[in-house]
């Protein structure tokens, strides 16, 4: 008697769960049915990068005083730099990044003193010879990209900003060490 | 006075304006003419349906998925289907070496027969339906069973392993699933008192919706449309039900062989069968082509506005559409919220749940029958 009573209880129990799960279910997706889809149309639509974004570097070579610290802060070396002269009269003649290898790990705009380094929220680095991925920053003009390349590089950071007038606290670091080597000029394939 | 009167009627109008006398044809001839017309648009009206229901299906399942679905053909997409169906008609039509020649060629067509058939006797209004046969109900149940037969039909005649087991699937389903929609079928029957589609639906008419037969029996008939549009999901071979093409296990069930236009039929049958399930819901059991607004008579007007026949029997199409529209989505929110069910699972449901719940449901309604209500709300003082 208590067996069958059992099977009697648990036909009813199953039979309960069924219809409130499958009403719990049908809410969920009717709830999104009626909610905005999160993909978007993206050649038409670029997608919204969220705040601490690590996209393409955005450098001002105006600004740079050739401490060399971003090349010694690279995990794996994507950045080549080839300098002209020494400490304050160091010239940079040459700045590139590799994008084939960076790890967008921000530890090169992290180490640059005048904030003259920076990480945007670029992303659309899809390019059509390995060579492409190599960006020249020596040969760029940072303000006409960021109207024409960089669409939502807009304005510039507010952490730039900020540090506007220290641009000279960092000369003592500029010095390169003795025991760096040689900036190792690569030829981009082009 | 149905479809096919109506036709030779706008026909005879129509010779007027050219001068010929349409009348002089002898009477089978323009009763001919009448069906071949109702038919030619019966078929464009499931065409369409096949056509926008797997777009709406498309854009549904993409939406709960939180994408955006097909949008880039047309307008919403709407084109998408068009190129579609240009693509199946120019496909190669395949006919493996191994197969049954003539079997594998003829399932198709009477998997679509079998689901076609049931739009003769669907009222969509008064005067808007083929044939009010006395049997509709009837008529439109065993052809349902003609799908099974050609399902079985494709699964053995493929030489498919994968083919096979969703014919077997199938007929396993539909089969037992059959006897639950009897039942639930035979609920509002019992309460109607005849089999004929037309006179289920104008024995609905009445106060708001709640001379609906879903209400009207309450507790019986309204749980026998769950039960009915249940066995109707299985029947037509939907997701939760969708054993027969399950593509994770079989690779796509008994249209595994199948390609081009033959698949087409297919896949038009599906969707003309969940309309027919949709719409049989409606007309069994949510009022057919009454609006939720109580109509005076049967389709000369409301209280609400007067309409002439035309006016009437057009609103009275686009209420049973609607409400059918609304079943169909239904049906696509359950195909992509629901897991497949396993076999045993299938079984269960209908042997142990709907079935039990059916008969108590037909004893019920039968019950109910009985009862005197007029002489009981008269005693009352109602």
């Amino acid at each position: 008697m208590s067996r069958q009573s059992t099977a009697w209880a648990d036909y009813w129990r199953i039979l309960w769960n069924a219809i409130v799960t499958a009403i719990a279910g049908l809410r969920v997706t009717v709830k999104y049915l009626f909610s905005r889809p999160i993909t978007v149309e993206y050649p038409d639509v670029l997608p919204e990068t969220p705040d601490g974004w690590r996209g393409v570097h955005a450098f001002e070579m105006d600004r740079c005083i050739v401490c060399r610290a971003c090349e010694r802060a690279c995990p794996i070396q994507c950045i080549t730099m080839e300098v002209e002269g020494k400490g304050k009269t160091a010239r940079l003649l040459r700045y590139e990044i590799d994008y084939c290898i960076c790890l967008f790990c921000n530890l090169c705009a992290e180490a640059c003193p005048t904030a003259c380094l920076w990480m945007t929220r670029e992303w659309d680095l899809a390019c059509y010879r390995r060579g492409d991925c190599i960006i020249r920053f020596h040969e760029r003009n940072p303000e006409k990209e960021r109207a024409k390349l960089w669409p939502s590089m807009k304005t510039l950071p507010a952490r730039l900003k900020k540090t506007d007038g220290e641009t000279g606290d960092g000369a003592a670091a500029a010095k390169p060490r003795p025991g760096d080597p040689p900036a190792q000029p690569t030829e981009p394939q082009t | 006075m149905n479809l096919v009167d109506l036709i030779n009627l706008v026909l005879n109008w129509a010779a007027g304006f050219v001068g010929l006398q349409y009348t002089a044809l002898p009477e089978l001839v323009r009763t001919a003419i009448g069906m071949l017309i109702a038919c030619g648009v019966l078929l464009g009206y499931v065409a369409f349906l096949a056509l926008f229901f797997v777009w709406a299906e498309r854009r549904v399942a993409g939406r709960i998925q939180s994408r955006q679905g097909p949008n880039r053909v047309g307008p919403q997409g709407l084109l998408q289907l068009v190129a579609d169906g240009i693509k199946f008609l120019i496909k190669e039509d395949i006919v493996p070496a191994t197969v049954h020649p003539i079997l594998f060629r003829a399932a198709p067509m009477l998997v679509f027969m079998g689901a076609f058939a049931p739009y003769v006797v669907l009222p969509f209004s008064e005067n808007l339906v083929v044939s009010n046969m006395s049997l509709g109900v009837y008529y439109a149940l065993s052809f349902a069973a003609l799908e099974v037969v050609g399902v079985i039909m494709a699964g053995w005649a493929s030489n498919n392993k994968w083919s096979l087991y969703g014919g077997m699937r199938l007929a396993a389903q539909m089969m037992s699933y059959e006897i639950p929609m009897a039942l639930s079928i035979l609920t509002i029957v019992v309460l109607t008192g005849s089999l004929r589609l037309g006179h289920i639906v104008s024995d609905q008419q009445g106060a708001w919706i709640f001379s609906w037969n879903l209400f009207r029996g309450f507790p019986w008939t309204f749980v026998a449309a769950f039960i009915f549009f249940l066995a109707g999901l299985a029947s037509s071979k939907r997701t939760p039900f969708d054993l027969p093409e399950a593509e994770s296990e079989l690779v796509a069930g008994y249209h595994t062989e199948y390609s081009g236009i033959r698949f087409v039929m297919f896949m038009l049958a599906e969707y003309a069968t969940m309309y027919v399930i949709s719409a049989l819901t409606v007309i069994l059991f949510l009022g057919g082509w009454h609006g939720p607004l109580p109509r005076t008579v049967a389709w000369g007007g409301t209280i609400y506005w007067q309409a002439g026949p035309v006016a009437g029997n057009l609103i009275g199409a686009a209420n049973l559409i609607g409400k059918s529209f609304f079943l169909m989505f239904v049906m696509l929110w359950l195909r992509w919220t629901f897991p497949r069910v396993r076999i045993d699972q299938i079984i269960y449901i209908c042997m142990k749940v709907l079935v039990p719940f059916g008969i108590v449901c037909l004893i019920g309604a039968a019950a109910w029958s009985l009862i005197p209500w007029s002489v009981l709300w008269a005693s009352l003082g109602l």
